[in-house]
């Protein structure tokens, strides 16, 4: 019977290895650009109350970058399921 | 004749557990949303529900992998298949009625598996397959949802740590209405796919299709809107247990737990593996409580929830074995499906109307957690 192969060979742990890379990299990947979204946002809010025009553009090019992020890895992992 | 009536049924059992696969796994999609008030319960649902439809056209890795290796397709016949489904609708009904967020996806393996040993025996089931598509990715998914929430809110701590708690709430909640999303796309993504996959391998047994043909479109559009009906009808119960009895999250954690599940379910489903969403996503809701405080994580539930998943292939398997026994009482034809499902939709609607009865405010509980 195939199942008593040994293990190791019947498993495709190259495959596996990615599912975890990019597990671990979009998962954490989105929380920490989201994070920046909150933090660049909330900073650049308080600059603009206190009249620090540079600080503001400083944390709301910060707030940006990070959207740019989450919402291209989105893209990018819908339209890699779609390509294949 | 008697084929097409099986085919016939086996087809509508198939969406009927697409249909319970949605209403059972609701929880998974939307119990962290509505558990942080990132949004009202009838939303989350209506949106996961929209988006598990959407989420079911994108991919048709999984259900490749459920037609091809699991169970010989030479071996297969649409009763086996028929006795399978089954054995998955009943486990599914059981962890449900007693609020257990068990595997939906793993309770249609073990059932078609149990049908085909009883029927065939052991040489007509793939151990391969199924070690490396199914059993290896159920020990791994959870795992790596487990760690990448947890690192995930960790990092979110540290960046949001010392601003204040207000904006940041609202933030996340704001978020959370994407990865909500996103989790809710990435379920239908991988589970609906599951039911096309046992559909597909009915139309080749019953030589409706060739053995390497795809999947039809017809199937794709049907699972598609039974797992959207499913879920939006969704299972209020289980967010229950999902939503505040694991753990009471904050909305970082809740976006954490989204994000990572979300990532781990859509990296597996590209390469096939019929994942767990139940596994995934409780795996990162541990992980994101965990990392902020181990005794925060309620791990009696936990327990629980563990105790479902181990039991769930060897259960679901039985219950297929036993429906395919039965099934054959009746002949080869098409009188012991007829039986068997008359019998199954008396039982159900008697399970559902008392579930119904006694689980009426579930909504109202997970709000009062917080």
């Amino acid at each position: 019977m195939p199942g008593l192969l040994p293990f190791a060979e019947i498993v495709d742990w190259g495959q596996i290895l990615e599912v975890v890379e990019a597990g671990l990299l979009a998962g954490v990947g989105i929380s920490i650009a989201f994070s920046l979204v909150i933090l660049g946002a909330v900073r650049a809010g308080e600059a603009q109350q206190q009249s620090r025009p540079a600080a503001m553009v400083l944390y709301g090019a910060v707030a940006l970058a990070g959207l740019a992020v989450c919402l291209g890895a989105v893209a990018f992992g819908i339209s890699t399921m779609l390509a294949k | 004749m008697d084929q097409d009536i099986i085919l016939f049924i086996v087809v509508a059992t198939a969406l009927a557990f697409d249909f319970t696969n949605g209403f059972h796994d609701t929880a998974n999609v939307v119990a962290t949303s509505i558990s942080t008030r990132a949004l009202n319960p009838r939303v989350a649902v209506a949106l996961a529900a929209v988006l598990n439809f959407v989420g079911a056209f994108l991919s048709l890795e999984v259900a490749s992998t459920i037609a091809n290796n699991i169970v010989d397709q030479g071996e297969v016949t649409t009763t086996i298949v028929f006795a399978g489904l089954v054995g998955a609708i009943v486990w599914n009904l059981v962890t449900w009625y007693f609020g257990l967020p068990s595997s939906s996806s793993h309770a249609l393996i073990g059932g078609v598996v149990g049908a085909m040993f009883v029927a065939v025996g052991a040489g007509a089931i793939h151990g391969d397959g199924i070690v490396s598509k199914v059993l290896v990715p159920a020990l791994v998914a959870p795992l790596l949802a487990f760690a990448a929430a947890g690192l995930a809110i960790v990092f979110c701590y540290r960046i949001v740590g010392r601003l204040a708690p207000g904006p940041v709430s609202r933030g996340f909640r704001v978020g959370q209405i994407f990865s909500g999303g996103l989790l809710a796309l990435a379920h239908g993504t991988n589970d609906a796919q599951k039911t096309m996959g046992i559909i597909t391998l009915a139309l080749i047994s019953s030589g409706h299709l060739h053995q390497d043909a795809s999947v039809p479109s017809w199937v794709v559009v049907s699972a598609a809107t039974a797992i959207a009906l499913g879920t939006y009808l969704g299972g209020w119960r289980i967010i229950k247990t999902m939503g505040s009895r694991i753990i009471k999250m904050d909305p970082a954690q809740g976006f954490a737990a989204q994000g990572a599940g979300s990532a781990a379910i859509l990296a597996a489903t590209h390469f096939g593996y019929p994942l767990s969403t139940t596994h995934t996503i409780s795996g990162a809701i541990m992980g994101a409580g965990a990392a902020k405080r181990l005794s925060a994580v309620r791990w009696g539930v936990a327990g629980n929830i563990l105790v479902a998943w181990v039991l769930t292939l060897p259960a679901s398997a039985l219950v297929g074995g036993l429906v395919y026994a039965i099934t054959h009482l009746f002949g080869d034809g098409a009188v012991g499906p007829i039986v068997v499902a008359t019998a199954g939709i008396v039982l159900v609607a008697f399970i559902f109307a008392r579930r119904l009865q006694r689980g009426a405010s579930i909504t109202t509980t997970a709000s009062e957690a917080h």
